[in-house]
């Protein structure tokens, strides 16, 4: 399972994502490239508007 | 040691008078975790905005009906300065890119992002990550509307800290003091990391 799949999986459609896997940041281009190991944590934080 | 400072919990003036810390962005975020910084006793900070206080700025960002018109981070320069006249203070008035942030940014210890759009929050968030894994970012995430006090958290991934409710999006109206409860929550973070090692 890719970090794309498994956030599809989750539902998880927020247009501005950051992921976390494993406590290393995944870039969003890097979604579909990247296979989730086994025993993984995998953090997915919603980026929202305002500053 | 600068008497402003002697209040300050023992030992915590020494080692922040030592550190760097950058803000990318000087609006609600940024003008409010700056002061915050700075009447922490950080000895150097790097500010940088392209753009100018504006009326509508006043309900949520530390500047005044004097400012309006002015570079933000002119005159959150002056702001800083007038609480400690001795503060290493660099300012970039311009836009940050994937680009060009390396060399404005890099040098600091540690990166406050405050920037207002998702798209810009994500990109220095990864430009960062990729530049300075070993330093830490405190973002500014999810702050708009009113109340829910208790919805705001720090959660942390890696090096990067997300102070907010990580929810909330500014199409539903930003606050002055939900604003600046996150700001200053990332400015605590901020100097909790950087005076301990970690924050909890």
């Amino acid at each position: 399972m890719t970090v794309a799949d498994a956030l599809k999986a989750m539902n998880y459609d927020f247009p501005l994502i950051t992921v976390v896997l494993n406590e290393k940041p995944i870039p969003r281009e890097k979604f579909d490239a990247t296979t989730i190991p086994n025993h993984a944590i995998i953090k997915a934080i919603h980026i929202c508007h305002g500053g | 040691m600068n008497t402003i400072f002697s209040n300050n919990p023992p030992g915590a003036t020494e080692i922040l008078q030592q550190k760097c810390i950058a803000i990318a962005g000087c609006g609600g975020l940024g003008s409010n975790a700056a002061v915050a910084l700075t009447r922490a006793g950080v000895g150097k900070l790097i500010i940088a905005d392209f753009d100018v206080v504006e009326t509508p700025n006043l309900n949520r960002q530390h500047y005044f009906q004097s400012d309006v018109g002015q570079k933000k981070v002119a005159t959150a320069a002056r702001h800083l300065k007038a609480i400690n006249p001795d503060l290493d203070l660099t300012t970039h008035d311009l836009r940050l890119t994937p680009e060009n942030m390396s060399p404005l940014l890099g040098p600091a210890d540690l990166l406050i992002e405050a920037f207002d759009r998702a798209d810009q929050k994500q990109w220095l968030i990864e430009s960062w990550s990729a530049l300075c894994p070993d330093k830490p970012i405190v973002c500014g995430n999810g702050l708009a509307g009113l109340g829910a006090t208790n919805s705001l958290k720090v959660f942390q991934a890696a090096n990067i800290y997300f102070c907010g409710d990580a929810a909330t999006e500014s199409s539903i109206g930003l606050c002055s003091a939900r604003v600046a409860i996150v700001a200053n929550m990332q400015a605590n973070v901020a100097i909790e990391l950087l005076v301990k090692g970690s924050a909890s």
